[in-house]
């Protein structure tokens, strides 16, 4: 019976799981849309999610920055997309790929397929290769292609029409699978077909390869990456301490090349792996998370304390996003 | 016990292939049905519709017991496997584990912060940001496949 118990424990979700699962919930907060089968049309849709969640979601309550940005870039002819550039820029600089690694919904379906027990892909140099492909995809699907079609005033957000799983999961999927929208069946064709093949060959992909459409495809993490250097909050090492083993390159899932590099998540599962401590989750100076070290009832209670605070308040915001979607608060 | 573990996942993996497989195949299958000559008219428009909802629903029905197989598959693994030790990602590649903030870091910041700011506040003045409003309220055909 301890044995299970154990097992059990061992096996509960994190709290890195627990605020991907808030933010997912938070990001589709219009519950009443997956009955309707309507989407969310409040003003809320101004904002950018920081993660990748399609907004023809039944659910999503905000935009998607991917989709936007191709958007923006589309009617580029007619006003310069400062607006969506902006948003990036703010969460890449606050937050970076730590958006990666703790709030995109995309992430956690991703990181839910690796856990089916299959054999996995280990990391290699070819993986390391093939993490450069979504910068490709950042290019020539989210920026140029928009851009020239724009320039004949054709509106084309190739990446969400020919490529995003989100969209067809969470937007297809999402709005096909309620009866209200069955008339918009005989509308589905090629390109329906095409981006169900590519999603299912993806979450194919995901099972065996950890974050397999994170590390080679997401033009946003691209994005993300470049602020991989200035962002605020993220896993940093601190010099002193490092005595550069390598252990939390070798650990991690990822094809970083050093911690906190453009491919970094900033998961924060080198943290405890560091033989000499030196990796800690920080917020600028504030340390968030830092190596399981023994601390005093104190210090215990304290953290708690943080811990119940921080949580209550997230959950009253969830509440409040609930009510303002579902009642038209 | 170790023997048995990698076969479960072994066959797991076959599976879930499979599954997939079946899935990509069934949406292809009714789209080739639907777009083929015998569907459509003189003037190339289809007779029935190449997706519908009676129609996908058929074709998954099969799927149902195989499904459920998947999952009772995949919780007899999930049980044998899950005092498996995590055996970590490791790698060959070069490491280079020192990273560390630049002199300039908190300048570059400064200077992007400004600039967010500004691209957000001429963003709004010049209409970028009810461009995204009016996108996103409305159903993203592209997006989900509807082209």
């Amino acid at each position: 019976m301890a044995d299970i118990i154990k097992t059990i424990k061992a096996h509960l979700p994190t709290q890195r799981r627990l605020i991907q699962l808030y933010s997912a919930l938070l990001y589709n907060a219009h519950v009443k849309g997956f009955i309707s089968g309507n989407i969310f049309t409040g003003g809320s849709k101004l904002l950018c999610v920081p993660g990748l969640n399609c907004y023809s979601c039944p659910g999503a309550v905000g935009a998607c920055p991917l989709g936007a940005l191709q958007n923006a870039l589309s009617a580029s002819n007619n006003r310069a997309p400062f607006y969506i550039l902006g948003i990036l820029m703010l969460y890449g600089l606050i937050l970076g790929r730590t958006i990666c690694g703790y709030i995109c919904p995309m992430g956690l379906l991703q990181e839910l397929l690796h856990k089916i027990p299959t054999p996995k892909i280990k990391k290699s140099r070819l993986t390391r290769w093939l993490s450069y492909l979504k910068y490709v995809f950042l290019a020539v699907l989210v920026i140029a292609l928009p851009l020239w079609y724009a320039s004949q005033y054709i509106p084309v957000p190739a990446f969400c029409k020919y490529i995003c799983p989100a969209g067809t999961l969470e937007g297809a999927v999402g709005l096909l699978s309620n009866p209200a929208n069955t008339p918009l069946f005989p509308m589905l064709g090629a390109l329906f077909t095409q981006k169900f093949v590519i999603l299912v060959v993806i979450c194919g992909l995901c099972v065996f390869c950890y974050r397999a459409f994170c590390r080679f495809i997401c033009p946003l993490g691209a994005i993300y990456g470049f602020f991989a250097r200035a962002n605020l909050v993220g896993v940093k090492v601190e010099q002193a301490k490092c005595v550069d083993c390598g252990k939390c390159v070798r650990d991690c899932g990822m094809d970083v090349r050093h911690v906190g590099d453009h491919e970094c998540i900033n998961c924060g599962e080198c943290i405890d792996g560091c033989p000499t401590k030196a990796i800690a989750f920080k917020a600028g100076k504030i340390t968030l998370r830092e190596h399981n070290v023994a601390s005093g009832p104190e210090e215990k209670q304290k953290s708690k304390k943080i811990s119940v605070t921080v949580w209550s308040v997230a959950i009253a915001v969830l509440l409040c996003a609930l009510i303002f979607a579902n009642m038209g608060i | 016990m170790e023997k048995l573990s990698s076969t479960l996942k072994i066959a797991v993996a076959v599976a879930t292939v499979l599954l997939l497989a079946f899935l990509a195949w069934s949406c292809v299958d009714m789209y080739l049905a639907g777009s083929s000559a015998e569907n459509l008219t003189e003037s190339g428009l289809h007779i029935y519709p190449v997706f519908s909802r009676d129609a996908v629903a058929a074709r998954l029905r099969p799927l149902l017991p195989w499904t459920v197989a998947y999952i009772g598959l995949l919780c007899v693994c999930t049980a044998v496997t899950a005092k498996d030790k995590v055996k970590r990602n490791r790698s060959s590649n070069a490491a280079y584990a020192r990273a560390g903030e630049g002199k300039n870091t908190g300048l570059v910041r400064m200077v992007l912060l400004a600039a967010a700011i500004l691209f957000i506040l001429l963003g709004v003045m010049n209409g970028g940001a009810g461009d995204v409003l009016i996108k996103a309220k409305n159903i993203c055909t592209e997006c989900i496949g509807l082209g």
